[in-house]
Order: structure tokens, then sequence, then C-alpha cells
């Protein structure tokens, strides 16, 4: 594919792409946020979003469509690891803290509570 | 014309750049785990649904890509040494980039005086970190993109030059990338 | 608006301690600036070495800023060490605030301006020669990394002399690092600091790694490349995707205590412990990083001081890689009484056991390369012996405290500080020293003094197991970290004061390398380097030693691993002429970047804000002009 012809490809397709999610939203507020429901348009909104990233890096950075960039490819992959790894990893973790947290104050107050029932 | 980008990513400068833009998304990622994290921290202020403006969102983003798209019919044109074309797509870039920043600072000056400024809650510290860091760096790389255009019309469009311009390129690019994950996760996802 | 921002003369006021500290640094500066003067050497300071954008020379001044720096940790821990082995049942010498800033600025000077100099000085002065390359990727942004850091550096020091510095422990957790309980500017000359020089060790690693991966010479392989530079790989990935998570950090911290922004505040839905997370998930890949290239050059040394090729080669690769990897998935270890639940801490308790393995396949690759060689005992054979007994005290203590259990009763003790110490003084610290001693005769052509080298190595290791063994049972018996003073009843006392003692071995080390320096440079004429004087299998130990400014004249063709070994030809071969060679020219651009930058961050924190945006216009102005000029190098 030419070069200008791989640019107009993707500016389209990323248009097409952000318009449909901002369809889907109007489609959900339309029927009343019946459909698509919230799950679906988080996981329609996600699916959209890595389609056009990669449509993006494709047509607009080219990437995998070079000679002798196995290491830009190795590179982006372990960021994309350590991207995974730094989002993931601290919503399980901070999510994880803020539960036991959580738990902790009202067994903590449930203590308190018999204490003052029995003083 | 055989696609002469393919030896500039190969070079020092090329894969250096690449390896900082990897870097950025290192630092993008701390921002949203920190905006995941904090999200539902609203301590009484707005919550994500009564700060988002999903049509004036779509409005940055369509400026955004836009720009995105002309920077890479400029760094076209500098490959075919089409000097005048590719000073106007760059011009062009500029204007749309700016127009995004104007309407970003917009946006933050509304919410700040409606009294959504990011003193008011961990929800909204994180919202402006985050989104203000992206135009943070898209207000840099619009001083970069001047200096270049300067770069070019003084000493003309040596390899040197088209050599920036695909740095920058890449940098321009990667800056909308970035925002697709704000508008998904920040905006789309803030409606819910 | 007051244009001294919030810098008072009140500044300058210091307890009786603190006024000694300040004086030092008072008195050192001005005493460098009258020895310059005096002996007539600006000139020649300012053409060789700071306008310099030779890898060698900058990692030359890396080296001096370690050590510089190293001097002044020292003297923190010594004061450290002494409060704890006096102050009984009451306060000691120290004020307790002056004390908390010791052991802040101890931990921030040893691991960002002595551990990550140190280790980007061995990389500037042999990577480029291991690999057959003439300098790094970037020169100019070299020199600007350099800079940078000593700028952060530098506003640490000053931190001594005008104001105070953290008082936070050296990562400045939250909410004590925040506006309402550290309203000064020690915390702010930290942010500053770190900042400034963080940016610095970010441009180094991107320099690096594009060295390694794009200037190999030719017919060098990733698989035949040295081991040195296998493990430089690893820790500037780790540099490259760790740091940013710092800089954002540091920001967030930024933002809650200029503008009052609520991430890490206890009000408004700030949450303290995301601060605490984040921050130790860029300080674990942090430690890996500076532990990687010590491993790397005992890969080097241990093979040609047992003459015997390197045991498992591609094993170390693998391990090296995996340590990269695995080095990203252990970080909640540092904070597993936080409460997280079961799952979150056995997840990671488990991949913390996990990342022990590849080291101990290195470990034994080392002692299968050792086993039927013919050993050779000299000093850097010595501190990798050093290393191997107590790196792996080091290490099985930290799978002991790997298990979220057991790490429960010894988070925070001093038995968590005897652990990190043997690793970063038993692993990182020899290693260093075991490359100054292996590599300082080809970057200097001489050699340093045999005897005295073996008196600082036994010195140093019997200082180390004095000061640090005592803290093993301290942390057993109950002693928290960062005591200003212990009760007599606890019976902590005794073993403190033999750890002071080791604290004053180590003293007499240093001040043993210091007279090894000053015996080797005096008789450097009677002992020559030569170009190969341990009989090396790395092509650094063909050019001549020193280097010319261009390492090799002809960049040779490399055909195997270890190519001096099986390819003497080699040795003539990078010497012969051919075409001429351009190597980058002089520039003070790296050096007034930094000075700008210095000025940013010394207004930012007395809250100049006039000066903090001259610092900034001036670097972006700098930054721009240098574009504009063309270069053959960036």
């Amino acid at each position: 594919m030419s070069n200008t012809k791989s640019y107009i490809t993707g500016f389209v397709l990323s248009i097409g792409i952000t318009l449909a999610a901002f369809f889907l939203y109007q489609l959900h507020v339309y029927t009343h946020h019946q459909f698509p429901t919230h799950p679906e348009l988080r996981a329609a909104f996600v699916m959209l979003a890595v389609l056009q990233i990669l449509i993006q890096l494709v047509c607009f950075l080219h990437v995998g469509r070079k000679q002798n960039t196995h290491w830009n490819t190795a590179v982006m992959g372990f960021a994309l690891f350590v991207v995974c790894v730094v989002v993931g990893g601290s919503l399980w973790i901070m999510t994880n803290l803020n539960t036991n947290a959580a738990a902790t104050s009202t067994y903590i107050n449930n203590l308190i509570n018999v204490q003052e029932e029995n003083d | 014309m055989h696609n002469s980008n393919a030896n500039l990513s190969e070079t020092k400068a090329g894969f250096g750049m690449w390896i900082y833009i990897m870097s950025d998304c290192v630092l993008f990622a701390a921002l949203f785990a920190t905006y995941a994290v904090l999200n539902g921290q609203t301590f009484g202020n707005a919550t994500p649904k009564e700060i988002v403006d999903l049509p004036y969102a779509l409005l940055e983003t369509l400026v955004l890509l836009t720009s995105s798209f002309t920077c890479g019919l400029a760094l076209i044109a500098s490959q075919k040494n089409k000097k005048d074309w590719m000073l106007g797509l760059l011009f062009a870039t500029f204007l749309l980039g700016a127009t995004f920043v104007g309407l970003e600072a917009h946006e933050f000056s509304k919410l700040i005086s409606e009294g959504h400024g990011p003193q008011q809650s961990a929800f909204l510290s994180s919202f402006f970190a985050l989104v203000g860091t992206h135009g943070l760096h898209v207000s840099i790389g619009l001083l970069w993109l001047l200096i270049l255009m300067i770069y070019v019309a003084i000493k003309g469009l040596s390899e040197r030059g088209k050599e920036k311009l695909f740095l920058f390129s890449l940098f321009w690019h990667f800056l909308d990338i970035v925002w697709i994950c704000i508008f998904t996760f920040v905006y789309l996802f803030g409606l819910l | 608006m007051n244009l001294f921002g919030r810098l008072t003369l009140t500044a300058l006021e210091h307890g009786f301690v603190e006024s000694i500290g300040a004086g030092v640094v008072v008195l050192g500066a001005v005493c460098t600036l009258a020895l310059l003067l005096y002996f007539k050497k600006f000139g020649w300071l300012w053409r060789e070495y700071i306008t310099s954008l030779d890898a060698k020379k900058i990692g030359i001044m890396y080296l001096v800023l370690a050590a510089a720096m190293g001097l002044r940790g020292f003297i923190d821990a010594l004061m450290m060490r002494g409060e704890q082995a006096t102050a009984v049942g009451g306060p000691g010498f120290l004020p307790p605030d002056h004390f908390a800033q010791i052991f802040t600025a101890h931990g921030v000077i040893m691991i960002f301006f002595v551990a990550m100099p140190f280790m980007f000085g061995l990389l500037n002065l042999m990577v480029p020669l291991q690999i057959g390359a003439r300098d790094v990727a970037f020169p100019f942004i070299n020199s600007l990394s350099y800079w940078l850091t000593v700028m952060g550096a530098m506003l640490v020091n000053l931190s001594l002399v005008a104001g105070s510095f953290a008082a936070t422990g050296w990562l400045a957790y939250p909410p004590l690092s925040e506006l309402q309980y550290s309203p000064g500017v020690g915390v702010d000359y930290y942010i500053w600091a770190l900042q400034i020089a963080g940016i610095g060790s970010l441009l180094g690693g991107i320099n690096f790694l594009v060295t390694i991966i794009k200037m190999r010479a030719p017919g060098m392989k990733l698989m035949r490349m040295p081991i040195f530079v296998w493990t430089a790989l690893g820790s500037m990935s780790l540099v490259v995707f760790a740091f940013p998570v710092l800089t954002v950090t540091l920001a967030l911290l930024t933002l809650d205590r200029t503008i009052g922004t609520h991430f890490f505040t206890t009000d408004l839905g700030g949450n303290v412990m995301m601060y605490v997370n984040l921050i130790w998930a860029w300080g674990h890949p942090e430690v890996y990083i500076l532990i990687l290239p010590a491993f790397g050059i005992f890969s080097e040394l241990v093979p040609v001081f047992s003459q015997k090729r390197l045991f498992g080669y591609t094993s170390m690769v693998i391990a090296t890689l995996l340590i990269v990897f695995l080095s990203f998935m252990v970080w909640v270890h540092h904070f597993f009484t936080m409460g997280a639940g079961a799952d979150v801490n056995a997840f990671f308790g488990i991949m913390t056991m996990v990342i022990s393995i590849p080291t101990g396949v290195k470990i034994f690759n080392w002692l299968f390369t050792m086993f039927r060689g013919r050993i050779v005992f000299k000093t850097p054979m010595l501190w990798f012996m050093g290393f191997l007994f107590s790196f792996t005290i080091g290490g099985v203590t930290g799978v002991l405290m790997s298990i979220p259990g057991a790490d429960f009763m010894l988070h925070n003790s001093l038995f968590l500080v005897a652990h990190f110490h043997n690793m970063i003084i038993g692993g990182v610290v020899f290693g260093f020293f075991a490359g100054v001693s292996y590599w300082f005769p080809k970057i200097f052509g001489f050699m340093l003094n045999e005897k005295l080298g073996k008196l600082v190595f036994w010195l140093w290791i019997v200082g180390f197991a004095t000061a640090f063994l005592p803290l093993y049972a301290l942390g057993i018996m109950g002693m928290t970290r960062r005591l200003d003073y212990v009760d007599p009843a606890s019976g902590w006392h005794a073993l403190l004061i033999v750890a002071g003692i080791g604290a004053c071995i180590i003293g007499l080390a240093i001040l043993a390398q210091i007279y090894q320096f000053y015996v080797s440079i005096r008789d450097r004429k009677l002992h020559p380097a030569g170009d190969d004087p341990w009989n090396g299998r790395t092509l650094e130990w063909a050019v001549s030693s020193p280097p010319p400014e261009y390492n090799f004249a002809t960049i040779p063709h490399i055909s195997e691993r270890d190519p001096l070994w099986y390819n003497p030809d080699l040795k003539k071969i990078v010497h012969e002429k051919s075409a001429p060679i351009e190597m980058p020219e002089h520039t003070a651009m790296g050096f007034c970047i930094a000075i700008a930058a210095f000025l940013l961050g010394f207004g930012m924190i007395w809250q100049m804000w006039w000066l903090a945006l001259l610092g900034l216009v001036a670097a972006v102005l700098l930054v721009i002009v240098y574009s504009f000029i063309d270069h053959a190098h960036a």
C-alpha cells in the first residue's frame, strides 16, 4: 500500500471507529439505557480503542511494515508488558488494599461496639 | 517512490526516539493507573459523569486526529522534496494542534470556574493530571513543530530536516494514540 | 512579589552538628576552586573534561562524582552508627529531626548519587570498548545526562548549607512528605534533586540501549557480546521503563505540595498507599538496575582470573533476561504489611522466590567456571570471593523475607536493613570495586598497587561483616530501623557498639582506598599496564592503555565470543590506521543546560518563581539553539 493511501485509510478508519463509539453511546441513551448495557458498552469501547490503536500503529507509524525494525517491535512489546503490569497490578493491589482497609475498619468498629456494650 | 521511512526507523536517532516514546507510554500508564485507582474518590464533588461532555470530547478527538493525518501527509511531502507543501501541511498540523490545546484549556477553565478544579477531590486531581499531562505533551509538541518549521524555512529541506520531521511525526502520532486511550477510559467510560 | 521567595537568612541557621556539615560543603567547594586556581587548571578542566563528549572522560567524571558523594554518604553512616552506639535511654548527640535528615540523605545519596553514577561511569568507560564502538550513540546527550546528575547532587549538598533536607526516609512516603507535615524546603530539595537527576538517568538509559543495539562491531551478534554488555542491556531496559514511574510519582507529590491536589493526602479522597505502590513499582526495578551490571562485571573477570571460559553463557543470558522481566513482578514485597489480602501477598511472595532462581543460576555458573580453572588470586578475584560470601547471605535472607508471614515480623526491622545492605554493598559495591580494580589499568595505563588492593578488600569485608551481621540479630531481637536512641532494657546496645566498630573499620578501608590511589598514582611510571595486563578475552584489551580517544583505529570484524582469546590478531588489527576518524567536538551545552535545570530546581524549592521560570526558559532556549547547529552526532 503506498504511503499516501496508508494515511488516508488510517484517517478514515479512525474517524469511523471514533464515530462508532459515539453512536453506540447515543444508541444506549436512545433506548433508555437498555441497549447496549453498561458492561457491553465498556467491552465495545475497549475493543474499538484497541482496534483504532492498531490501525494508527500500522497506518500512521508503519509498525510491522518496515525492514529491520524487529528491535522497535521488541521494545514496544516490552513497553506493553510494563504498561499492563503497572496499570493492572496497581488496580489489583489497590482494590485489594481498599477492601481490606474497609473490612478492617468495620471489624474494629464492631470490636469497639462490643467493648462499649460490655462496659 | 520507495518508502524511505524504513531507513529512518532503523537509524540511531529513529530508534532512540522510539525508545523515548515507549518510556513515555509507561509515564502515561502510571497516570492512568492513578486515575483508575482514584476514579471513585469524588468526595462529594463532581463525578466523572458530571464533568464529561461527550460532543466536546468528540470535537477534540477529531481535531487531534486530523492533525495526525496532516502530519503524515507533511512527511510524505518531505520525502518527495516538496518543501512548500510540507510547510503548508505542517502549518495545518500546528493550527489543529493549537485548536486542540485551546479547546482543552477552555474545558479546564470552565471546570475550575464551576468549582470542579483539581484541588476539589482526588478524582478531579487525577483527571486534571492525566488529561493535563497529555495536553502538556501536545503543547511541547507545538513548540517543537514551530522550531522545526523555522529550521526548514531557514535551512531548506535537507536530509537533516527530513530526519527531524520524521522524529517529530513519531511523537505526534503517538500523542494521538494516547488520546485514544484518554477518550475511551476517561470520557467514554466516564459516561457510564 | 518577594524576589527571594521563602529564602531568608534563617535558612543559613543550623544546629551545631549541621553547621559542621554546612562548613564542610562550603570548605570543599572553596578548596576545589582554590586548587584549580592555584594550579591554573581551570582551562585544562574545561577543555579536557567539562566540555568533553568522549564517553571515557564522562565515565571518569561519573566515578569522581560517585566517590565524592560516597564520602558524604559514608559520613552520614558513621553519624548514624555513632548515634545508635552511644544514645542509650535518651537522645544522643543528634537531635531527632537531624537524625531523620541524615538517614534520608544517606539513602538518597547512596542510591542516586553514588550507585547510579558509579554504574553509568563504568558503562561509559567499558561498553563502547567492549562492543567495538568509538563512542555511545548520542554523545551530547551523554554529557547532558552527566551534568544533570551532578546538578541533582549539588542540590542535595546545598541543602546542608541553605535550609534543610527531607526528614522522611529516602522514599519520602506521604503523609509525612505532604505539605502538612513537611512544610519546609526539605522535601522540595529531595523532589527536585531526584527529578533532575532522574531525567539524566532516563536519557542515559536510552543512550546505552541504542548504543548496544545499533553500534556493535560487525560480526558481533547478540550471542557473541560479553556478558557485561548483556547485563548493561538488561539494566538499561529497566531504566527506560521504570524511571517514568518515579517521575510521575514525584510530580504528583509536587502537585500536592504546590497547588493543593489530593493524590496522596489523607483527605478529599487521596490515597497514601497509592504512593507506596507506585514508588516501589519503580523502586524494585531500580535495585536490579544496580545489581545487573555488577553481575556482568563478575562474568567478565571470573573467566579471566580462572583462566577458563565462562561456564553456561547461554544460561547466563537467559537468566539476565528473566531477571529483567521478573523484576517488574515482585514489587509488593516491599509493603507486604500494608494490608493487602493473602492472594496479593502470596502472588508477590512466590514471584520473589522465583526471581532468586536466575540469580542462583548465575552464581552456579561462576562457580562452575572456577572449577578446574587455574585461579589467579589478584584483587579483582578477591572482590568476587567477598561478593560470593556476602551476597549469598543477603540473597538467602531475602528469600526468607519473601514469605509474607515472616516478613510481618521482620519488615522495617534491622534484619531488613542488614539484608539490603548485604545486597547493595556485598553485591553492587563489591562488584563495582571489582570492576574498578579490573579496568583501572585499561583506562589510566598503569596498575593499582596490588598489596594495598588486597588490604582494602580485607578491611572492607571485615568491616562490612562487623557492621552488618549484628544487624540481622538485632532485627530478630525486635529492633526497628531508623531509631535515634535505644532503651537500655532492650539488650540491643552491645551489638550496636559492634556495628559501630564495623563502620569504623569500613572507614579504615576507605582511607586505605584513598592511600592506594595516592601510592598507585605516585608510582605510576613503575607499573605501566600495557595493553593486556590480565590476559583478557574481550575487545577492550586489544587497544592501548589508555585507549586513544577514538578507541579503535580500525573497527575489527568479530567472529566469536571472547574474541581476543581466539583471535590474537585483533590486537594488531585495531591499531591499523585506516580512514580519517571524526570524533564529536567539545561543547559546553550539556553543562549549561544542566545549570539552567539547577536554577529551575532552586527556584521551585525556594518559591522564587522568577528564577524557576528563568531556568526553564534558559534550558528550552539552549536546547533550541543547539538543535539549529548541525552536528555529525547528537
